[in-house]
């Protein structure tokens, strides 16, 4: 009995000690548990900054570390200081000759450039820019006739020369002038086809109907506006018909 | 005291396993660059390491490297210049893209700052002739704005619509650019301008998604070797829209 007064009171203390340690962890759990909405985010953001900061900064800087595994030309037998400079002697001689091939390339005689994308012109002369200025060139309008009828309004790019030139141009308006002002087509040699004084007082022709003219619209100068063909200012293209002869070279970018 | 002790616990392991993670992961990125190299030095045929290129070491002979890399660049402009379309000239040894039509120099943009890869130093004399002595083909271009900025306008009916639907011109490009050449030897050709040199973060951003991708999917970690310039806004847009779509380029370390 009084063995199982013993196991009983034993019994007894150590639910009482269960119960006190569970109500124990119980206020450590709302403890811990009052704080988890602070700690978990903490410890997910840490993790992520972790992982970004590895992947965004780390590992690139690892790839461009410098490799050099062995050496870069394994293959290369070592040299002495003579055959080095023979050998420096004969590269220097060989790209002085393609220098000179390449120097070749550009005219000894005028020639002109055109950026179509800041609408500016630069014209050469002996190797040397003499004259910059504003010019116009192609809108990259597509206009929309209906009936398999478009055109783009653009600029041919590359080499370009000049095949004729002329005082007193007159333009005769293609077929794409009267479809913008929505007007009717006329017949191929119709009188309002032809318009006198619109082109400037010279025009320089690159061949496909483009040409380098003159403009009434000289508020322009400086933006794409034009069909197609370049528009320079009055003195601007005279210096120009007077520097460039037939055969001179375009360079349109 | 328990739970405090079995939290450090689990962040010990989680900490092992991140400095594992990453550990791992390092080593991949690393390895990823010497796979690149050895297949760019592999790339390098018997025939091309006879002659002086071979005997050049440039720990020996800096100055021979230096006349090579010359040699190379001048020979992909010699091979540009028998080319028709407008070609790009970058030398980031004087800080030079030039555009060139025939082997005529048309413009010039100074370039402000540049990098390139680590790998692309490493490669042997040989193989930087081979890959660099020839114009590098432009396979993939990205930009930020169109190539051609077409504006579709339909005809108009008459001539009183035809007054009232005048376009406005305005061809300046206000936006900044930033333009990404994928050229031969997946070398990855960034040019960008100062404002929009924050997105180069964005672009590593890119990159660790794809090399997460890579390890997600279990394949082959890859790298990409870059050159990257920081050149004015408006003549990145001049380059980009004077350039074909197939451009080609010649390149100078």
């Amino acid at each position: 009995m009084t063995n199982n007064n013993k196991n009983l009171s034993n019994n007894e203390a150590s639910n009482n000690l269960i119960e006190v340690s569970s109500d124990a962890s119980t206020l450590n759990g709302k403890s811990s548990n009052k704080y988890l909405w602070v700690i978990i985010p903490l410890e997910i953001l840490i993790v992520v900054t972790v992982f970004v900061a590895f992947f965004v900064l780390f590992v690139p800087k690892i790839q461009e570390m410098p490799i050099n595994v062995g050496s870069y030309d394994s293959n290369s037998i070592p040299a002495d200081s003579a055959s080095i400079a023979k050998t420096n002697k004969e590269l220097q001689k060989q790209i002085n000759k393609i220098e000179n091939k390449l120097i070749n390339k550009t005219p000894k005689t005028p020639y002109l450039t055109i950026s179509t994308v800041k609408n500016e012109y630069v014209l050469y002369k002996k190797q040397k820019a003499i004259r910059y200025g504003k010019c116009s060139t192609g809108s990259y309008i597509l206009l929309d006739g209906g009936e398999k009828q478009k055109w783009i309004f653009r600029t041919p790019k590359g080499e370009f020369r000049i095949q004729n030139k002329t005082t007193g141009p007159v333009w005769k308006k293609p077929d794409w002038a009267f479809v913008e002002e929505g007007l009717p087509i006329p017949s191929p040699n119709h009188n309002s086809r032809f318009e006198y004084g619109v082109l400037g007082d010279y025009a320089l022709y690159l061949g496909q109907g483009y040409m380098l003219h003159g403009t009434l619209y000289k508020r322009f100068l400086g933006l794409a506006v034009t069909h197609g063909c370049v528009r320079l200012n009055d003195d601007d293209l005279e210096a120009i018909y007077k520097t460039l002869d037939i055969g001179s070279k375009v360079y349109i970018f | 005291m328990k739970a405090f002790i079995v939290r450090i616990k689990y962040y010990l392991l989680f900490s092992i396993f991140l400095l594992g993670f990453i550990g791992f992961n390092a080593y991949l990125a690393r390895q990823a660059v010497k796979t690149k190299l050895a297949e760019i030095n592999q790339s390098d045929s018997i025939s091309n390491t006879k002659g002086v290129l071979s005997s050049i070491n440039r720990d020996e002979n800096p100055e021979g490297y230096e006349l090579i890399k010359e040699k190379a660049f001048l020979e992909a402009q010699i091979e540009l210049s028998n080319s028709d379309s407008i070609t790009l000239v970058i030398d980031l040894k004087d800080s030079l893209a030039v555009l060139q039509i025939k082997g005529v120099t048309v413009y010039t943009s100074k370039i402000i700052r540049y990098s390139y890869s680590a790998l692309l130093n490493d490669i042997s004399v040989p193989v930087y002739y081979k890959i660099f002595s020839k114009p590098l083909t432009v396979h993939q271009q990205l930009s930020t704005i169109a190539k051609e900025p077409i504006v579709i306008k339909i005809a108009p009916k008459d001539t009183i619509e035809a007054a009232k639907a005048e376009i406005v011109p305005d061809s300046v490009v206000n936006e900044s650019v930033v333009l990404n050449f994928l050229v031969d030897e997946d070398i990855l050709v960034v040019i960008t301008n100062h404002e929009e040199e924050g997105s180069y973060f964005n672009q590593k951003l890119k990159w660790s998604y794809h090399f997460l991708k890579q390890l997600v999917e279990l394949k082959k970690v890859d790298y990409q070797p870059t050159i990257k310039m920081v050149i004015p806004n408006d003549d990145i847009v001049v380059i980009y829209r004077a350039l074909p779509w197939k451009a080609r380029i010649a390149i100078k370390l």
